[in-house]
């Protein structure tokens, strides 16, 4: 179907869009025109917007153009910084106006069309094939009318294992001939994460050319304000106290003398060396497994600690993962809402926020211990910036 | 297993081979599996591919492997490290086992072995060694006709969710016994072959109920047409039996509709909910989660031998008639006989006779067909006898 400019201007990540600025023939060093302020202006308002609020603004400006065009501006924008953690966020942020605008979408078409053609999920109606009662719940509100659509079961587990609410399980749906029963609710934000890799995608296909001096600008006051990258190895201080029922259980075993399985051990070796144990350490902890031997055991957590074999550095397994290898031993309370035995106990952050009586979590204190490589990775950047130009795309 | 009885039972395989080798087929796509073997004296060996079923046709009888194994995944290089093989996809895999059903007959076959005194019984495992108060126990585990007739029923219900819920057609799906106690159910190009280990959790967790809100079924909207895990227990209160003393129905009213609402409405929260869990706990899939969620096992091929009985991994395509003490007899010879020295054994039922039980205080030395013989030295509780050197067959 032709998409009209108030749909283009609500979703700008379209083809549709890009064709529709490529129609009007503009090169990039057009837009240090006067003509152009405008677009510029609202490009640099959408980074800004992702940088400060999460989430683009879904006020379209009264000039549809401005919007459909400030879209593929603001990629430039942020391509150009060539940061990585700033990329993802930017994409973050616009999935969420993309989503504010399915949410509200009351023409059924569009969504169609969108989830055939860039989603590639083909939406089937339910209504009047076959019967079917209402699906809906006393004493919830999971679901209070019959879901209107249908998708292949591989299409909603593709995307819906990453959803930790229960309702999102397969057992939890409606299910019937291979097909998932969904709300329209529910398919936008199974394709959440999807929106976001396709403006992500976007960004790291945009190819660098030079920048006109006002939109330089830009890029540099951007780099200034864009949030440093997160840590992802951090060493965490956590006592053997507040380590996670599924560790806790993995020394249980081996301090017994019984086999411990393979992801428990796994678990182990990964979760100990993010705390700040030494491989030394956690070998010493083996010695009374069956079978123990201490080279073999030695390679193994050396292995993990990616100092043999690939060079991967492992990370702890998710909880998910352990519940899938049956290794989760989980505590009602203190494992509520947690998805990595690394945020272990729920209220870990909060207790050491008291504790302290600094007012400053863990994450922030590695934020803050990661400032000046991030300064430095910033400086890199502006260096890159001067090297490497932007192309339009 | 001392080794003129794995000697016996090498050459038993390696007859088997000889004779039925043509009836192992080739894998879909052979050059992408990986396969592997184990050999009689413990070792596994994987990480093997094969150009074409000749090959692996001849290596069977080159190695006489105990077990032979092909992946459900194809990989890009399928005799590359575990990490480097470049997994593609997996046919789903379900395996019903029944020694997990938990049946009752367990008490009349099973039986253990205190290793520190020596004391052998029939029945579950204790805690402790009633003798000696030892807890160094083996068990044994013997699945009779009633174990398997519980695990066919079990797959009876699994075919009905594929084919229900995940629409997957019964040319899809393969139905083996497993040669020891239970059923293997592979999905043939089905749509979830690209589903990762997650995606196959949700699949298992699905069948086995595992995570379900039993809140969402306290509904009087409720159907027994509706499709889905909704219709199946809605056929299950409908078709309770109707309250009486002596029935176990744990509701009271005795007709559907009555029945929905004393779930509802009348019972309390944590009471209705009670009785939802033991339904689906009825209605569930007994498969083993970790064969289906795991893409890079490899499986017992089929037409090929179990190590654990002597019989064979044997492919059916009417599960209701398939009679697995009978056709998965791997060599049905009943003219030559073979003299075992058996420790302790439950009753054996194969080819319809039945054999022992073998209880009495001691050892006994039977005589017996060759494929009883040889089930029972698989199942690890009988040895050649006597001498040993005089019962080698096997050239090898």
């Amino acid at each position: 179907m032709q998409f009209g400019s108030d749909d283009l201007a609500k979703y700008t990540f379209l083809p549709e869009a890009g064709d529709f600025i490529r129609a009007q023939g503009i090169e990039l060093s057009d837009l240090s025109r006067p003509d152009y302020v405008n677009v510029v202006n609202r490009a640099r308002e959408r980074i800004v917007e992702a940088i400060t609020k999460g989430r683009v603004s879904d006020q379209i400006a009264k000039n549809k153009e401005i919007e459909i065009m400030s879209f593929p501006v603001s990629l430039v924008l942020v391509r150009s910084t060539n940061l990585d953690h700033l990329m993802s966020l930017y994409a973050g942020a616009e999935a969420s106006r993309v989503e504010y605008f399915l949410s509200n979408e009351r023409n059924p078409r569009i969504i169609e069309d969108i989830f055939k053609d860039y989603i590639g999920v083909e939406l089937e109606h339910t209504s009047g094939k076959g019967h079917l009662s209402a699906y809906y719940s006393t004493t919830s509100n999971l679901f209070l009318s019959l879901p209107p659509f249908r998708i292949p079961i591989m299409e909603y587990l593709k995307r819906a294992v990453g959803l930790r609410k229960p309702e999102w399980k397969l057992v939890n749906r409606m299910v019937s001939n291979g097909k998932v029963f969904v709300t329209q609710e529910d398919i936008i934000h199974l394709i959440r994460e999807e929106i976001k890799a396709m403006i992500y995608q976007r960004l790291k296909d945009t190819k660098l050319a030079k920048l006109p001096e006002n939109l330089e600008r830009i890029s540099k006051e951007i780099i200034k304000m864009a949030p440093p990258p997160r840590e992802s190895f951090t060493i965490l201080k956590v006592g053997p106290e507040n380590y996670p029922p599924c560790v806790r259980e993995a020394l249980k075993l081996l301090e017994k003398g019984e086999n411990v399985p393979h992801y428990g051990r796994f678990l182990l070796a990964t979760y100990l060396l993010r705390v700040g144990k030494s491989v030394d350490d956690i070998v010493a902890l083996f010695p009374k497994a069956p079978n123990f031997k201490q080279n073999v055991t030695r390679y193994q957590v050396e292995h993990i600690a990616g100092l043999k074999g690939g060079r991967t550095k492992y990370s702890v397994p998710s909880c998910k993962t352990l519940q899938t290898h049956s290794f989760c031993f989980m505590d009602p309370i203190k494992c509520r809402g947690i998805s990595s035995p690394l945020q272990y106990p729920a209220d870990r952050r909060r207790s050491r926020m008291q504790d302290e009586g600094t007012g400053r979590g863990e994450e922030e204190e590695a934020r803050k211990g990661s400032q000046p490589n991030s300064n430095r990775e910033r400086e890199r950047a502006v260096k890159r910036n001067r090297r490497q130009t932007v192309d339009w795309t | 297993m001392d080794l003129a009885s794995a000697q016996v039972l090498r050459a038993y395989f390696k007859e088997y081979y000889f004779r039925y080798g043509e009836r192992i087929t080739e894998p879909t796509e052979i050059r992408s599996r990986e396969f592997g073997y184990s050999t009689f004296d413990g070792q596994m060996i994987r990480h093997l591919s094969f150009e074409d079923i000749g090959a692996l046709r001849a290596l069977l009888l080159k190695e006489v492997p105990a077990g032979v194994y092909c992946s459900n995944s194809l990989y890009r290089e399928p005799a590359a490290e575990m990490h480097r093989k470049g997994w593609i996809k997996a046919e789903l895999i379900f395996d019903i086992d029944a020694d997990a059903l938990k049946l009752p007959c367990r008490k009349e076959h099973d039986f253990w072995v205190c290793k520190q005194c020596g004391k052998k019984e029939m029945g579950l495992r204790p805690e402790t060694c009633p003798s000696c108060r030892g807890n160094r126990i083996a068990e044994t585990k013997w699945a009779c006709r009633k174990c398997l007739e519980g695990a066919k029923n079990e797959t009876f219900k699994l075919l009905d969710i594929l084919e229900s819920d995940f629409g997957i057609s019964g040319k899809q799906i393969q139905i083996y016994f497993s040669g020891n106690a239970g059923y293997h159910v592979h999905l043939a190009e089905s749509p979830l072959d690209e589903l990762d280990q997650h995606g196959r959790s949700e699949i298992s967790d699905y069948l086995t109920a595992r995570g379900i809100l039993p809140e969402m079924f306290r509904t009087t909207k409720m159907s027994p047409q509706d499709p889905g895990w909704r219709g199946r227990l809605a056929r299950k209160i409908r078709d309770m039996p109707e309250n009486d003393d002596q029935s176990a129905n744990p509701l009271k009213a005795n007709t559907f509709e009555d029945r929905v609402k004393e779930l509802a409405f009348k019972l309390s929260k944590s009471e209705s909910e009670k009785i939802l869990l033991g339904l689906f706990s009825e209605l569930s899939v007994k498969i083993d989660p970790m064969v289906t969620t795991d893409i890079h096992r490899i499986f017992r091929m089929p037409e090929t031998l179990n190590n654990k009985t002597g019989l064979v991994k044997k492919s059916t395509s009417d599960l209701a008639s398939f009679d697995p003490l009978n056709e998965a007899v791997a060599i049905p010879d009943e003219s030559s006989r073979i003299k075992v020295l058996i420790s302790f054994a439950p009753k054996v039922e194969l080819c319809g006779s039945s054999y022992g039980p073998f209880v009495e205080n001691g050892e006994s030395v039977q005589t017996l067909p060759p494929f009883v013989a040889i089930y029972l030295i698989a199942k690890g509780v009988a040895s050649i006898a006597p001498p040993p050197e005089q019962s080698i067959t096997s050239k090898n």
